[in-house]
């Protein structure tokens, strides 16, 4: 008898076993509610914002937290944070730069920024945005499991590792949004504009990262 | 491997010809003759091969069933798995193949770590492409890879099958979704409907469609895709002319998603508004898929009649 006829056989069956023997990836709930990330902000004032059923849906976050931060009641700029519990088949983070587009927004130009987050080595997404004459600037991130990653594919990569080291994928898309066409943006410089967004967006992103952290699990690697 | 359409009778027009459920019985029995003339081990090798297969995939052949069934922008698939299908068993063994043990187990072993990988990763459409690298992988063992080039249709349908992933989807479909969507709502001013729109999302007095949809896009640029291929494989001959049918499905996919995209707005506004829900996620990509056959079929049929001008033969049909 030849043995090699159970080459694929065995191949076949040590997938089997590889994947019987896969980690299940469990649900693991933020220490709080999203609505719970504490940002106050002196002289903003914060108001709620709900998410449609179906984008709920579409978008598959177990929890969120969308918020505008207004003065004068013009909107300044909003933070978002859409935590997962865990990542499955048909309920992972949609990419901002496959949903944007879809929104009808633009994409200018992207290119990684360091995050104030102490840590070296830690990025974050900064998009410019047009749609129709309105400008948006857009700083987005991934945060969870210890870390902050900008890069979608270390995303991915990371969530590979964590599922099969510890059966944890749980992460939160963290993003801040600043819209350019605000009447103070109008009278200033289009340069200042830009520069002045800039600024709004790192000061949110310095609160917004430790508020978040605050409610994040405790990382595995720790 | 036995070869099904070769040992079948040539003529088909006596009238004592097989029907073809006889022809695939008969050729299902030779298929059960030739196993049972199997060393037992080998025919064993095969009966777990085939359980092993079951096993790993059940999980992605689920997921990608439950999305040929509930997706409208993947319907496709319930029509090209059965018809891969059968094109794989009239086009039969390839001649003078042999098999390719490096090749095979290597695909075979690719697959499977993708397989793993992908389920880690909640990664869909990897996980789905490892069953079909499998399925390749195990032709190659058995039967060399001559024999896949012979079976291209089969596994270019199938694979076409398979829903597009979202890295592909952002560079590709979703401006040709935009155009799609500038051609509907083009249509829905021309009467007189005011329409505003934001990328996929069109707001008509009252709604907003597409939201859902806002972060996926022209899914069913596969369907047509896998179309051009059926049909050029089926009636034309040179594979120029294969892939210009494959090209001209493209504006045929877009004309046919604005037209679809103003149907659906004129129904919500003048019909009602479940209307644009239940039509959208039922039967619209089937409709679609109808309207795109019929006029990529005309297409192949004049691109047929170019390449017989042009080669000075009677007939182009029938060149899988």
């Amino acid at each position: 008898m030849r043995i090699s006829v159970f080459v694929p056989t065995a191949a076949l069956g040590l997938g089997v076993l590889l994947v019987s023997g896969m980690r299940e990836q469990y649900a693991v709930e933020s220490k709080a509610p999203m609505n719970n990330v504490s940002m106050d902000i002196p002289g903003y004032t914060a108001r709620d914002i709900v998410v449609a059923d179906e984008e709920r849906r579409v978008a598959g976050m177990s929890d969120y937290m969308l918020r505008s931060y207004e003065m004068d009641s013009s909107a300044l700029f909003t933070a978002y944070v859409g935590y997962y519990d865990r990542q499955v088949q048909g309920k992972s983070i949609h990419s901002p730069k496959n949903c944007l587009p879809g929104a009808g927004w633009e994409i200018l130009n992207t290119a990684p920024v360091a995050a104030p987050s102490g840590r070296a080595g830690e990025t974050m997404n900064r998009v410019m945005l047009a749609n129709k004459g309105s400008r948006a600037l857009v700083y987005y991130w991934y945060q969870g499991r210890g870390r902050i990653e900008s890069n979608e594919y270390k995303v991915k990569w990371d969530l590979l590792r964590d599922a099969a080291s510890y059966g944890r994928t749980e992460e939160a898309l963290v993003r801040i949004v600043v819209p350019l066409s605000t009447p103070k943006d109008i009278a200033q410089g289009d340069e200042a504009v830009v520069q002045r967004a800039d600024s709004v967006a790192m000061s949110v992103a310095a609160r917004l990262i430790p508020a978040v952290d605050a409610v994040m699990p405790a990382s595995p690697r720790s | 491997m036995t070869s099904p359409a070769t040992t079948a009778p040539a003529s088909s027009s006596s009238p004592s010809a097989p029907s073809a459920l006889d022809e695939v019985l008969r050729d299902l029995r030779a298929l059960v003759a030739n196993a049972k003339a199997l060393a037992p081990a080998e025919l064993a090798a095969h009966v777990l091969t085939a359980v092993m297969f079951a096993l790993l995939f059940a999980k992605p052949f689920n997921l990608l069933l439950d999305a040929w069934w509930n997706d409208p922008n993947s319907g496709h698939g319930l029509l090209l798995a059965p018809l891969s299908l059968w094109f794989a068993y009239k086009s039969g063994s390839a001649k003078n193949t042999s098999p390719n043990r490096a090749l095979g187990i290597s695909m075979i072993v690719a697959a499977v770590l993708f397989r793993y990988a992908a389920d880690l990763a909640a990664e869909l459409f990897v996980m789905r492409g490892s069953m079909v690298m499998a399925l390749g992988g195990l032709v190659v063992w058995h039967a060399g890879f001559k024999q896949l080039l012979h079976w291209w249709l089969p596994f270019t349908l199938v694979s076409l099958s398979i829903p597009i992933p979202e890295v592909i989807l952002n560079t590709v479909a979703l401006p040709l979704q935009f155009t799609a969507s500038k051609i509907g709502a083009s249509l829905l001013e021309w009467r007189e409907i005011p329409v505003m729109m934001s990328g996929n999302v069109i707001r008509i007095p009252g709604q907003e469609l597409f939201v859902a949809e806002a972060c996926s896009g022209l899914r069913s640029l596969t369907a047509l895709l896998s179309l051009g291929v059926l049909l050029g494989a089926m009636f034309l001959e040179k594979w120029p002319t294969r892939v210009l049918l494959v090209l001209i499905a493209i504006p045929i996919a877009i004309l046919i998603n604005g037209f679809r995209v103003f149907l659906t707005g004129f129904l919500v506004l003048f019909v009602s508004p479940e209307m644009g829900q239940g039509f959208m996620h039922t039967s619209e990509g089937m409709l679609m898929f109808g309207a795109a056959f019929f006029f990529t079929s005309i297409a192949a049929w004049l691109l047929g009649q170019g390449e017989r001008l042009v080669l000075r033969r009677p007939t182009a049909t029938g060149a899988l």
